[in-house]
């Protein structure tokens, strides 16, 4: 078991979210990052979608009620009674010992896992906790001080008493994820069916740098900039739509829709940003300019496989090296 | 090739192991730096490490936990550096897992001897330290 013995507004448990019940009006939910939490499962053991805890408020501090194998990833920076942990890294607690999680200058949130996941009763086949319905994760509400969540059992035996890490996606697929010159992030994206409506203004979607405004959270983060307008007003059904989707309301200030995303909504569609892209997204925080590349399904295919790869790699290897640090430790 | 650290519980545990399977009561292991003289006797092998005129002891350096590309990235070096025993110095990267390297005492890391991002053996020494008392 673990406590949560500090922690601010809006952290929450998280999975790989609940597909499948959009059309009854379910949103996934799921990790912001889905990356960092699948790589926080991979270090302690999990699999890769197991129940962690989702961090965007900090401080963070977690108490270990008994020897704990724990993994933070995202951003965030982690100290174990005291000792800075290095980035995305995996460790074994003492019982009582504290973990304080403060925030990170670049990335908005952190994943902790912990081997066995956090072991809460899954809802429609996820632990994802939903804000909006309040179902989910613990009893559908963010974390609070003095939570006491029971860790489910550890999947394997292999963690290294001394601990390991990985290097950090960002580092490790660098060429893959370039940023502007002005230091904007660059966020790739497909028209989308309403995009051709917007004429010339649609030109300056892909030119202009955005900017995540302060009406931002995990169902949508509104961008500030330039407004783009249709060249004329139509009506229009409202449709399904997925995260990644990026609307423009009549203020003509884009939506991208996050992994809270609403199940349906009539606002024109201009773009839908590539899913390899949308962890950064996740990870960026408000006040962040970004702009929109243009990208092809190719490439959008290419940088998924590059980051199977990643993932593919991180699980094998972490397993080969924790079964021969274990047995160097053993004999 | 890499250095064997004949300091190293396990690997003198292993090499027990080794020799006995092997119905050998001993071995002498003779290194630029060092010579281990590991005898197989009863239930509790005897092993002496003496190290050469001119060369530091095993006990003065950190080596490589195992093989893997030196990496200074992930953890500051700027040395020298006061450590604390189990203190990350750096990490060995394989793939792209990181191993941390950690101080096996309390002790001052005065020099690196690896460039980073070059490939290092398992026992290779990496940092020269002046353990504190």
């Amino acid at each position: 078991m673990i406590e949560i013995v500090d922690t601010g507004p809006l952290n929450t448990i998280q999975d790989l979210g609940r597909p499948g019940y959009r059309d009854i009006g379910v949103t996934v939910s799921g990790a912001m990052d889905p990356l960092a939490l699948t790589i926080a499962n991979l270090l302690v053991g999990n699999d890769a979608g197991a129940a962690a805890v989702e961090l965007q408020t900090f401080p963070v501090r977690i108490r270990f009620e008994q020897n704990t194998a724990f993994s933070v990833t995202g951003g965030g920076s982690a100290a174990l009674d005291g000792e800075t942990l290095p980035p995305w890294w995996m460790q074994i607690a003492d019982a009582g010992q504290i973990l304080e999680i403060l925030p990170s200058k670049t990335s908005a949130r952190a994943y902790v896992a912990f081997e066995g996941g956090v072991d809460v009763a899954p809802v429609m086949g996820s632990r994802s906790t939903s804000l909006r319905g309040a179902f989910g994760g613990n009893d559908g509400r963010a974390l609070r001080k003095g939570d006491v969540l029971r860790l489910g059992s550890p999947a394997a035996d292999v963690l290294p008493a001394g601990g390991f890490g990985v290097v950090p996606p960002l580092r490790e697929m660098a060429s893959l994820f370039p940023v502007a010159e002005n230091g904007a992030l660059l966020i790739r994206a497909l028209p989308a069916g309403e995009h051709d409506l917007f004429g010339a203004d649609a030109e300056r979607f892909w030119t202009e740098d955005w900017k995540i405004s302060a009406q931002s959270d995990r169902t949508g983060y509104r961008l500030s900039g330039n407004p783009i307008r249709l060249t004329e007003p139509v009506e229009m059904r409202s449709h399904g739509i997925v995260a990644g989707v990026v609307q423009v309301p009549p203020g003509g200030e884009p939506i991208v829709q996050m992994s809270d995303a609403n199940t349906a909504g009539g606002y024109p569609k201009i773009a839908g940003i590539v899913e390899a892209d949308l962890w950064r997204l996740g990870q960026a925080r408000i006040g962040t300019r970004l702009r929109f590349v243009r990208a092809t399904h190719a490439e959008a295919r290419m940088l998924d496989q590059a980051i199977a790869t990643y993932i593919g790699d991180v699980e094998t290897t972490a397993r080969q090296v924790g079964r021969a640090l274990k047995a160097m430790a053993g004999r | 090739m890499s250095k064997l650290d004949f300091t190293d519980p396990a690997l003198l545990d292993a090499l027990a192991a080794a020799l006995t399977a092997a119905g050998v009561d001993g071995i002498e292991i003779e290194q630029s730096s060092r010579t281990l003289r590991l005898v197989v006797e009863g239930k509790t092998p005897r092993a002496t490490v003496r190290p050469h005129a001119g060369h530091a002891s095993a006990a003065d350096i950190i080596t490589a936990p195992m093989a893997g590309i030196f990496d200074l990235d992930t953890i500051p070096s700027e040395l020298p550096r006061t450590v604390r025993a189990g203190d990350i110095l750096a990490c060995l990267r394989i793939g792209p897992v990181l191993v941390p390297v950690r101080a096996s005492k309390a002790c001052t890391v005065t020099r690196c001897l690896v460039v980073a991002d070059t490939l290092v053996g398992f026992g290779d020494p990496l940092f020269d330290i002046e353990a504190h008392p």
